[in-house]
């Protein structure tokens, strides 16, 4: 008999089916109560046409028997390199991800199956493009009824990307406290007044968010609805999600970002070439398969640990424009190691969700084979106060492998953050770094950056 | 006639009764409002080709929703 542990804290909700891991391997279980849809999607033509198509994940059927009474099959999915949540992407790869649900919805009705649930959580960035991963979320289509899934789309994607597009990009953080989606009547209250000269957001989130409200207090009200619905105004009306989602563009993710780093730092491109030769060896000496890239602006030095042979970089940063231009050089390159994230290190992503178990922290999704930290110590621990030992301590528990920068006072970013503040900094020096980080780690290697007072050193966990 | 509403409760999720109601509210104006627009996406297909022999194959109506999309290329094979 399974173990609760071994089912995945965020598949309870579907009668279905459920997600468990054993021996590191995820698997699915299909339930009898997913028996027809399941041999529906099969049978079809229609799980062979989207695996083809790249547009879901392929999977093995398993010979061994589920857990319980009610197992009807066991599938072992192609296993993901990584999992990320939609409160850590760019906007771009939530629009994508929304295309994709529609796109899959619409192959799918034309199989005589729809999708039951459109969730965000639904959709994973896999070898360098957006996958949908619930093989359970079709079923039998019935012409006659409206997509039950439809409140759920506008919710985990018309109205984050509408807000981050009109609004404010940061507002795409309310997906972190709303885990079902933001609430459309918050949504539509949020957004500027000139978008309701936008149809679609008109329709889809202010008019759709004042018959969520009118209605709330009255389901009976569905059984005394006598309107027809047929398979072309379910059309229509994901012609026109469609239409509304394509429309939506944030203007700040359109800037160039071919000279960022020569723009915001203190290197010539000839001291970043050499910092990123000795990365590159660094890293080449830990070998490791996968690598946490913490500040990675626009992933350069990410691409560097893939060029160094690590299957999967994670690549974090706090800045949504970076995040924002990182993702479409993945996309645009079908770059399969690269996952660019948005991620707050001061503030980790946590544990969301019911029991705390949903959605996986930033730290239980690790540790990484490698952690590369480089021009960050000094945002940790002089923008943000963290003392060194603390900063140690947090990067141990990431990673095995440690590429870290130390940057000393003197150089014109350390200075520039202590412009305008009183330097109560007086134990960030390199001897006080390498003491406190001796505390976790083992320093193999050091070596200082051409050009810089900076210097890259080797580190492995004790 | 078979009711939309019937038993829209035996869905896993909520699908929200406002929602759904709201699907049947709009289902009439949303595809005038698609015929319209795939009618007006096919009179200038008809029209580009009339000005350049290279655009003479036609668009047929409703071919712009199947587009990549600008960002990347997430469902094209």
């Amino acid at each position: 008999m399974m173990s609760i542990a071994e089912r995945c804290g965020a598949s309870f909700r579907d009668p279905g089916g459920f997600v468990f891991r054993r021996e590191g391997v995820y698997y699915r279980q299909v339930n009898d109560a997913c028996r027809a849809d399941y041999d529906l999607l099969m049978s079809s033509g229609l799980y062979s046409k989207l695996t083809s198509e790249g547009l879901l994940i392929p999977h093995e059927e398993e010979p061994a028997p589920g857990a319980g009474p009610s197992a009807y099959k066991v599938i072992r999915p192609r296993q993901l390199a990584f999992v990320g949540y939609p409160y850590e992407w760019s906007f771009s790869q939530l629009k994508d991800a929304a295309l994709l649900t529609l796109r899959v919805q619409k192959i799918a009705m034309a199989a005589g199956l729809s999708l039951k649930d459109a969730s965000a959580y639904n959709v994973q960035l896999h070898e360098g493009r957006p996958i949908f991963i619930d093989t359970l979320s079709f079923e039998k289509y019935d012409e006659t009824k409206p997509w039950v899934a439809y409140r759920q789309f506008c919710q985990h994607f018309l109205a984050p990307l509408a807000l981050m597009a009109h609004k404010d990009i940061r507002l795409g953080q309310l997906l972190r406290i709303y885990i079902d989606g933001i609430p459309l009547p918050l949504a539509s209250r949020l957004l500027p007044w000139r978008t309701v000269w936008n149809i679609g957001l008109t329709i889809h989130l202010h008019l759709h968010a004042r018959s969520q409200e009118k209605y709330a207090d009255n389901p009976r009200s569905l059984r005394q609805n006598n309107r027809p619905f047929r398979r072309p105004h379910l059309e229509a009306l994901l012609g026109s999600l469609e239409t509304t989602i394509r429309r939506l563009r944030w203007r700040g993710g359109d800037t160039e970002w071919a000279d960022y780093y020569e723009a915001n730092n203190n290197y010539g491109a000839e001291g970043l070439e050499a910092k990123a030769r000795i990365v590159g060896r660094l890293l080449s000496l830990a070998q490791p398969r996968t690598v946490w890239d913490l500040g990675a602006n626009t992933g350069r030095f990410s691409r560097v640990a893939a060029q160094a042979g690590a299957s999967t970089v994670v690549s974090w940063d706090i800045d949504p424009s970076c995040v924002e231009a990182n993702y479409r050089q993945v996309t645009r390159h079908r770059e399969s190691a690269i996952v660019p994230l948005l991620l707050d290190l001061t503030n980790p992503t946590p544990s969301l969700g019911w029991a705390n178990a949903e959605r996986m922290s930033m730290a239980e999704r690790g540790p990484a084979d490698a952690v590369l930290a480089l021009g960050l110590i000094y945002h940790l621990a002089i923008g943000n106060n963290v003392p060194l030992p603390h900063v140690a301590a947090f990067l141990a528990r990431l990673g095995r492998h440690l590429v870290i920068e130390w940057v000393p006072r003197e150089d014109s970013q350390v200075m520039r953050l202590l412009a305008s503040r009183k330097d109560v900094f007086s134990s960030y020096t390199q001897s006080a770094f390498e003491q406190s980080f001796g505390e976790f780690f083992r320093i193999e290697c050091s070596e200082p950056v051409p050009g810089t007072l900076r210097t890259l050193y080797l580190m492995k966990t004790l | 006639m078979t009711l939309a509403g019937g038993d829209a409760l035996m869905a896993y999720i909520d699908p929200g009764t406002g929602s759904y109601l709201f699907q049947m509210l709009i289902a009439g104006v949303l595809s005038v409002h698609m015929m319209i627009r795939n009618i007006r996406i096919w009179l200038l297909a008809k029209l580009a080709g009339l000005f350049s022999k290279a655009g003479a194959s036609s668009t047929s109506p409703g071919q712009a929703d199947v587009q990549p999309a600008e960002t990347g290329k997430p469902t094209q094979p």
